[in-house]
C-alpha cells in the first residue's frame, strides 16, 4: 500500500504549486471579505477535491489494471484511495486550522464568532463531505472517473438537500434550534459520514473485486 | 518438464466472442511467442492468465500454482508489460523506483537504474514527456528489476521502430539465459516472433490452432508452388491452407521436406507470417 500511496503523492506533487496559489487566493478573499471563518472549510473542500485529481491521473494510464499485476491485491488498490482520502482530508483541516490561528492572530476574532462554534461548522462540513466522498468513491470504482463526475454534483446535490430538509422539517415542527440541538444533529452527522465511510469501503471492495480490466 | 505457466480449458464468453477452450503450457526456460490476428484472443488470454478478467470454465497455474496470479508471493517473480505505459505522466524514473521498491520485495534499485541507463532515459523529465519507446523501456526496465523468473508482453513491442524493438529482442534474449527465466509474449509482429520465440501458440476467433516448437514448424511446414492441378494430388491432410491467385497456387503444406523428396514441385521455406495468415485463411474458408 505504501507504494501506492507515494504514487498517488507523487501524482498530487504536480498541482502543488496551483494548491499554494489557490490557498493564498482563497486567503485574500476571506480578508477582502472578513470572513475568516470561511477559510477552513474551503481548505476541506479542496484537499477533498484533490482525489479526482488523484482519480483521475490513475485512470488517465489505466494504473490500475497494472496495479493488479504487481504484488498488489484488489482489496489493497482499494484501501490505498480510502487512505488517501483521509490523508487529503485531515490535511484539508489542519491546513484550515493552521489558516484560521493566523487569521485570528493578525486580524483577531471581528466576526464575535467563539472558537467552539467555528469548530461545529468546521465538523459540520468535515463530516458532510466525507459523506459525500463515501457516496462517490463506490461510484467511481465502479463507473470510472470520467463518468463519476456526472454524478458529483447529483451527490452534492442530494446529500445538501437532504440536510437542508432535514433542518427545514426541524423548524416546521416548531423545534427551537438550539445549542444543544445543533451539537446532538453534528454528532449525529459525524457517526453517520464514519459509518458510512467504511460501509462505503466494504461496497468498494466488493465492486473492485468483480471488476474486470 | 516444468511449466511456467499452464491453462487448460480456459473459456471466456462475451457477447459476439468466446475464448473456446484454450489450453497450452509454457515451458520455464523457453520463449513462447504468442501469435493471432487482431481479435483473436490474445488479450483476453493474457488478462485471464494474470487474473484481470473472471473466466468462465477452465484452469490456469503460475509458476506451478493454480490461480497464482491471485498470490503476490507469485506475482512478485512476474514482470508484465502491456503495449501501453501504464505509469502516471507526472512520473520520474526515481518516482518508479522509489513506488516500485516499497511494492516490490526484491526491487534492485540497482538493476533498475543500469536498465535505464542502457536505454538512455533522462532522470529529470517526467514520463508525459517520454516518447513510446522511451515509455515501453521503462515498463521493461520496471518489469525486469525485481529477480523476475516470468516476464509476460501483450504486444509490448507493437508500434515501436524497428532500432527499439531489436534492442528490447535482445534484452529478451539476455533475460532468457538464465535457465529458470521465461517469456510469454503476443505480438503482432510476426518476424520478431520467429527472431526470438522457441514455442509458438497461434490463436484464432478464441481457439488454439497450434502450439508447436518454432524450428519444428518452421522445418516442417513448407509452401509448395504448383498449378491448381497438382494441388489436388497433395494429401489433404498435409494441407495446413491454401492461397489460390491467376499464375499459381501456393499450399501452405506440413510435410514440406518430404514433398520435397518425392516431388518435383517447387516447395520454399514458409515463414511464421505465412504460417499464420495461410493456417487463418484457410480456417475463415472452412467455416464457409
Amino acid at each position: 500500500m505504501k507504494g501506492l500511496l507515494i504514487k498517488d503523492l507523487c501524482n498530487l506533487r504536480q498541482v502543488a504549486k496551483q494548491s499554494l496559489i489557490v490557498l493564498a487566493v482563497l486567503a485574500a478573499w476571506c480578508v477582502f471579505l472578513k470572513n475568516y471563518q470561511l477559510f477552513p472549510m474551503m481548505t476541506i473542500v479542496y484537499s477533498m477535491m484533490l482525489m479526482f485529481t488523484a482519480m483521475s491521473y490513475d485512470e488517465m494510464v489505466h494504473f490500475d489494471k497494472y496495479a493488479l499485476t504487481l504484488p498488489v491485491g484488489r482489496r489493497e488498490l482499494v484501501r490505498t484511495k480510502y487512505v488517501l482520502l483521509l490523508i487529503l482530508f485531515f490535511s484539508g483541516i489542519l491546513v484550515g486550522l493552521l489558516g484560521g490561528a493566523l487569521f485570528y492572530l493578525f486580524f483577531g476574532s471581528r466576526e464575535g464568532l467563539v472558537l467552539l462554534e467555528q469548530a461545529v461548522s468546521l465538523l459540520s462540513v468535515s463530516a458532510v463531505y466525507l459523506l459525500a466522498f463515501s457516496v462517490l468513491l463506490p461510484i467511481i470504482f465502479r463507473l470510472g472517473m470520467e463518468k463519476a463526475r456526472l454524478f458529483l454534483a447529483l451527490i452534492f446535490v442530494v446529500v445538501f438537500g437532504l440536510l437542508y430538509g432535514a433542518v427545514m422539517l426541524v423548524r416546521s415542527a416548531g423545534l427551537e434550534f438550539t445549542a444543544g440541538l445543533a451539537a446532538g444533529a453534528v454528532t449525529a452527522g459525524v457517526a453517520a459520514s464514519i459509518i458510512s465511510f467504511f460501509a462505503s469501503y466494504r461496497i468498494s471492495v466488493g465492486i473492485v473485486k468483480k471488476k474486470e480490466w | 518438464m516444468e511449466y511456467a505457466i499452464e491453462v487448460q480449458g480456459l473459456t471466456k464468453r462475451y457477447p459476439g466472442f468466446t475464448l473456446d477452450q484454450v489450453s497450452f503450457s509454457v515451458p520455464a526456460g523457453s520463449i513462447v511467442g504468442f501469435i493471432g490476428e487482431n481479435g483473436a484472443g490474445k488479450s483476453t488470454t493474457i488478462k485471464a492468465v494474470l487474473d484481470l478478467i473472471r473466466t468462465d470454465a477452465g484452469e490456469i497455474s503460475l509458476m506451478g500454482r493454480k490461480d497464482g496470479a491471485a498470490f503476490p508471493e507469485i506475482k512478485e517473480q512476474i514482470g508484465v508489460v502491456f503495449d501501453e505505459s501504464y505509469f502516471p505522466d507526472n512520473l520520474r524514473i526515481t518516482d518508479v523506483d522509489r513506488i516500485m521498491k516499497n511494492i516490490f520485495r526484491n526491487w534492485d534499485s540497482s538493476v533498475f537504474f543500469s536498465y535505464c541507463r542502457r536505454f538512455e532515459l533522462p532522470e529529470k523529465k517526467i514520463v508525459k514527456n517520454f516518447s513510446r519507446g522511451m515509455k515501453m523501456k521503462l515498463s521493461i526496465a520496471a518489469a525486469l528489476s525485481h529477480q523476475t523468473k516470468l516476464l509476460i508482453m501483450d504486444e509490448a513491442t507493437s508500434g515501436l521502430d524497428p532500432v527499439v524493438r531489436n534492442e528490447i529482442l535482445d534484452i529478451f534474449q539476455e533475460f532468457i539465459q538464465e535457465e529458470d527465466h521465461t517469456v510469454f509474449i503476443s505480438s503482432h509482429i510476426t518476424s520478431d516472433i520467429e527472431r526470438i520465440a522457441d514455442y509458438i501458440l497461434l490463436i484464432h476467433k478464441g481457439r488454439v490452432l497450434l502450439f508447436e516448437e518454432k524450428d519444428t514448424l518452421l522445418y516442417e511446414y513448407g509452401i509448395a508452388r504448383c498449378t491448381p492441378e497438382q494441388a489436388e494430388q497433395i494429401d489433404r491432410s498435409q494441407i495446413a491452407g491454401i492461397r489460390r491467385n491467376q499464375f499459381e497456387t501456393e499450399v501452405l503444406v506440413r510435410n514440406a521436406e518430404e514433398l520435397k523428396r518425392h516431388t518435383e514441385l517447387v516447395v520454399d521455406r514458409a515463414t511464421l507470417e505465412d504460417i499464420l495468415l495461410f493456417t487463418v485463411k484457410n480456417q475463415m474458408e472452412e467455416k464457409v
